[in-house]
């Protein structure tokens, strides 16, 4: 088959419109009457709420609605708790703060100033409680907890585990067991556009969100169950989305939106300032213990993981990533023996949840940075090590399952040349004699020192969800695609326009994009997981077939001419070889709307997930990334200067070749800055640099000007035109690959994130962390 | 955000005359940058704005007799970074406001707005110090000149006071033979703030040794400072490796860092023995491109 438009780079469909600032999110949206929410938030980190008064700010002039826990407690019209896997979370406070920034009341007022001002006049009295910040602490047996009450033992919010073989076996088998920690640290999505909604109920009791969320159906499900109400009564659209990694999937801000819309009678728009952000969610936290059993030829034999995920204050998706990171935590190698136990532990910060790579980041950080370490005691090359034990098609994973469109191997191969794998690590001829001639002591004038890295990461995409999507004919011959999947800048817009465009042979122009509108887009799981492509693309192309199917059948039945005769083209259905004789798409939709059958058509996608070795008709997929880097440490200062880096992925197919490499660089991006700057500080609990003042972020001068992909394709037999997800591919590689270039160069091995200069100053200085 | 007044005098006069009856209430505000940044974090809440907008004569960079250099208080940082003037008569300062933030608060920021912010992070502050600069502080009782050894008292703190507006920088003509360099050095992104700055300039003989040093670091203590023990053990000097080192393990002694996110008090002496090193052989590398015969 010639693909026309799919596997072209062409530009976003959606560009112009947000080059020119015309493009609308969420805080940009305004509706007649809206009153402006604020929120209340706790100092402690952890205290009992003794008295929560909000009468004086109900008295403020412009103050039109407060909430407090009395509404919770006193009202029915919210369930008192709610979570996606735990109820442990009320709207605001009940009884306890849990983390600085915990919501203890609301106010909507006509203005913010107003409502903001408000908030001064609630009175509320605190008895503070031991707090604990860190996972390893907090499972201590005296350690304070935080949700007793649920039966929580040792601030162990979940546990999730996964067995293959039998480890002890392994550890027999091996020559050589190698047994480190790593941690991470806690850090925030970081996305453009803060948390925005606007909520707005009926008199007949209907409600509509404007959201900038990645899961309009999870919000609207999460909603009217959280208020009591039936599905069909919440209504949530989706404007263009500033960025989510994660950070917008389910419920945030809306039940506070809600809950003052609801008692003030008024829309009430929420938008958050950048602090609260930082309150809202954030990136797991980890302490990883990793232990691999390996030959003396460098066949791995056993592994053993066990992951301390340091959940914050509630569950929110916590466990869900936890269980995945399960799954994936051995790394993409071929293992007998498996064993990882991964813990959400319950800490007093804020709650951490689903950030881009979903749990990876923390456990590929420990096992790529351990085949390098495994490699240089076998005195074996880095690269060979992975290849030789790397799954590949149809390799047993550790969940059992076979594995399909699994491309390591090339992807390995290819992103090691373009780094140079093997070649003299130093580049220009100037640097190599500097660097000579300052051999042997650092100090003598040649302080920097350069290395190359590799990593590679497996992650699995949601393993059971559904895509549905409409698509309609119009007059005009243009064509509408009804979708919930949300543009947040990964491009699913111009990805689904191809789709069609290459379905029904059009020009991209004319195909539109509706915005997700639960009224009447489809449903969608979600946009969470890189899963769009593979999962409303299938949709999309089945949606575009029974478009087509319907299109030559009415051309068919007017033109009294064999379907297999007609040819589709230029947007006109005619009988091949006679071009003149057929119609254009809008006489078509025209006519078919006249006999009583307009041209929509449906496309659905559904994958179930495997369990154990038991195979499934349609299991869904994997992301396969690389990476590869090479830096030049300065060993005076242990600054890192990331001088090149290459981000990898097995696309499938990629479907636009243009978006998939910016994606890649987006991935390997939030990547740089999680390696080397972004740590979420906390002194007793409190935040010290929840702002964009303090927090540091790459800036373009932080990305190395030699910034490669390299994206193979291993056609996955079941995505559309073989594509997968890649999203989140990459993101995982940097800091091993970093780490690992530094050890080839200095000798250090970090193990502790973000990868600081004065991490790397003190580890070649062979001091401890917090030394003299 | 909080509400406040804007007023917008049109002659320094006037300005003064505002400052002297709003008090503690009045701010200047020149270019915003940093004021705006405090003020929408709630750190700081301002009553009366006083803006230096509309004031002839604030503006722009201008050569006095005999080759030293003249500051207006309106001068942003991208002037002064592309200013002939200041390539040609103090081209260090050139050098370290190129490193302000990013362009776009380059060309909204003031360099005076900066100093008077007095945040110890300032980049070109070290370099004030360093070409002997002062500063022309006006009020409604008069007016005075301030050399920056004695301008900045705390972290945030300046010695104008409440009335005083700042609206010029003088630079002293610079001797013959005078070479400088600012080095920074930001452990984190490249564009956050330093974590140490240091400025030299040196005046060498032509036997090559020191005639005279000026040494100051930035951001690395509570307010830039000179360091005249340095400056002392230099001057009559052969710039060798090992002096040169030595100058910076000493200067690593006088300093007393805090920790901070930039890094412990442990870590910061070290940078401050590195780059003093390197300020060092830097300005010695930029002697000898420009003619100095070192033996």
């Amino acid at each position: 088959m010639t693909l026309r438009t799919v596997g072209q780079p062409v530009g976003r469909i959606d560009g112009e419109e947000k080059v020119r600032g015309e493009a609308r999110y969420a805080i940009d949206l305004k509706v007649p009457g809206m009153l402006h929410g604020r929120i209340l938030r706790s100092p402690y980190p952890h205290a009992r709420l003794l008295h929560v008064d909000a009468a004086k700010a109900a008295q403020l002039p412009g103050v039109r609605a407060v909430l407090t826990r009395d509404d919770i407690l006193r009202g029915d019209r919210v369930e008192r708790r709610y979570g996606r896997v735990y109820k442990d979370q009320s709207v605001v406070a009940l009884d306890r703060v849990r983390y600085v920034g915990d919501p203890v009341a609301a106010v909507a007022a006509v203005d913010r100033e107003t409502a903001e001002e408000a908030l001064q006049l609630v009175e509320v009295e605190y008895e503070e409680l031991p707090g604990v910040f860190d996972p390893v602490a907090a499972m201590a047996p005296d350690a304070p907890l935080l949700h007793e009450a649920l039966g929580k033992q040792r601030n162990v919010c979940s546990l999730s585990t996964t067995v293959r073989g039998d480890v002890e076996q392994g550890w027999r088998e091996s020559d050589l067991i190698v047994e480190e920690t790593y941690t991470s640290a806690t850090t925030q999505h970081c996305h453009l556009e803060p948390h925005g909604c606007i909520v707005a109920f009926d008199p007949s009791g209907r409600v509509t969100v404007w959201s900038g969320t990645q899961t309009p159906y999870g919000v609207k499900m999460n909603l009217a169950e959280l208020f009591r109400l039936e599905p069909e009564r919440v209504r949530v659209i989706v404007p263009y989305v500033g960025g989510g990694y994660g950070a917008k999937s389910h419920l945030k801000i809306e039940p506070i939106a809600a809950f003052l819309a609801w008692k003030s009678g008024a829309p009430v728009r929420i938008v958050l300032k950048r602090q609260e952000v930082f309150f809202t969610i954030t990136k797991h936290g980890a302490v990883t213990r990793m232990k691999t059993g390996v030959k003396r030829d460098g066949t791995l034999v056993a592994r053993q993981v066990e992951i301390l995920y340091d959940t914050g204050a509630y569950a929110e998706g916590g466990p869900l990533v936890a269980k995945k990171a399960a799954t994936l935590a051995a790394g993409p190698y071929k293992l007998a023996h498996v064993k990882t136990e991964s813990y959400c532990i319950y800490t007093n910060k804020p709650s951490a949840g689903a950030f881009r790579g979903y749990g990876v980041p923390q456990v590929a950080l420990a096992y790529e940075s351990q085949m390098d370490r495994i490699a240089e005691v076998l005195g074996m090359d880095p690269l060979e090590l992975r290849l030789k034990n790397v799954v590949e098609e149809g390799s047993r994973f550790a969940t059992g399952e076979a594995l399909h469109s699994v491309g390591f191997k090339p992807l390995l191969v290819q992103v090691a040349q373009a780094i140079g794998w093997g070649k003299a690590e130093g580049g220009t001829a100037g640097e190599k004699k500097a660097e000579r001639g300052g051999a042997g002591d650092p100090k003598a004038g040649g302080t920097r020192r350069r290395g190359k890295g590799l990593a590679i990461m497996i992650k699995s995409s949601n393993m059971e969800s559904t895509s549905r999507c409409g698509l309609q004919v119009n007059d005009d011959g243009t064509v509408t695609v009804l979708t919930s999947t949300v543009e947040m800048g990964q491009g699913p817009r111009t990805m689904l326009a191809q789709i069609v465009a290459e379905e029904l042979a059009l020009p991209l122009q004319a195909v539109r994009v509706h915005q997700p509108d639960t009224d009447v887009t489809p449903f969608d799981t979600m946009t969470t997981a890189s899963r769009s492509t593979f999962f409303m693309g299938n949709a999309m192309v089945r949606a575009a077939a029974e478009a087509r199917r319907q299109l030559v059948a009415l051309a068919s039945q007017l033109l009294e001419v064999r379907p297999d005769d007609l040819v589709v083209e230029g947007g006109r259905v005619s009988v091949r070889g006679s071009p003149d004789k057929g119609f254009g798409f809008g006489d078509l939709a025209r006519r078919a709307r006249e006999q009583g059958s307009p041209l929509q058509a449906e496309g659905v996608f559904e994958a179930k997930e495997p369990h154990g070795e038991e195979p499934v008709s349609i299991p869904s997929f994997y992301l396969v990334g690389a990476g590869a880097a090479e830096v030049e440490v300065d060993t005076e200062t242990g600054q890192v200067r990331l001088l090149r880096y290459v981000a990898g992925a097995d696309a499938g197919k990629a479907l636009n070749p243009l978006l998939a490499g910016g994606q890649l660089r987006g991935d390997a991006t939030i990547g740089i800055g999680q390696t080397f700057f972004e740590e979420m500080v906390f002194e007793g609990g409190q935040p010290v640099n929840a702002t964009f003042l303090q927090y540091v972020l790459p800036s373009f001068k932080d990305i190395p000007e030699l910034f490669d992909t390299v994206i193979v394709e291993t056609p996955h037999r079941n995505g559309p035109y073989g594509a997968k997800g890649i999203a989140e591919s990459t993101i995982a590689c940097v800091a091993p690959a970093v780490g690992n270039a530094i050890r080839r160069a200095v000798g250090v091995r970090l193990r502790d994130l973000p990868f600081t200069t004065e991490r790397v100053l003190r580890a070649l200085a062979g001091l401890q962390d917090g030394g003299r | 955000m909080a509400r406040f007044d804007l007023s917008f005098p049109e002659t320094v006069e006037e300005a003064c005359q505002a400052l002297a009856q709003d008090g503690s209430d009045g701010r200047i505000v020149a270019g915003g940058v940093a004021l705006m940044i405090l003020v929408k974090h709630g750190l700081y809440r301002p009553r009366r704005l006083i803006s230096l907008k509309r004031i002839r004569g604030l503006a722009g960079v201008q050569e006095t007799e005999g080759g030293g250099v003249r500051l207006g208080a309106m001068a942003t940082h991208h002037e002064v970074e592309l200013s002939p003037v200041v390539h040609r008569r103090a081209p260090v300062l050139a050098e370290a406001t190129a490193h302000v933030a990013n362009l776009r608060i380059r060309n909204m920021g003031t360099l005076v707005g900066d100093l008077c912010h007095a945040d110890n992070h300032s980049d070109p502050a070290p370099v004030l110090l360093v070409l002997d600069a002062r500063a022309r502080a006006v009020s409604a009782r008069g007016s005075r000149e301030v050399p920056f050894a004695q301008f900045f008292v705390d972290t945030y703190q300046t010695v104008l006071a409440e009335d005083e507006l700042l609206t010029e920088v003088f630079i002293p003509p610079a001797p013959p033979r005078l070479a400088g360099c600012y080095v920074r050095f930001s452990g984190h992104s490249s564009i956050d703030w330093p974590t140490l700055g240091a400025a030299c300039m040196l005046r060498l003989g032509e036997d090559a040794r020191v005639q005279e040093a000026r040494l100051a670091l930035g951001s690395v203590t509570a307010v830039p400072q000179r360091l005249p023990e340095i400056e002392a053990m230099l001057v009559g000097q052969a710039l060798t490796a090992d002096l040169m080192t030595e100058a910076g393990r000493r200067a690593a002694r006088l300093v007393d860092p805090p920790a901070d996110a930039r890094g412990s008090t442990w870590y910061k002496k070290r940078m401050v023995e590195v780059f003093v090193r390197r300020a060092l052989e830097e300005t010695l590398r930029r002697a000898r491109a420009n003619g100095v015969q070192i033996p």
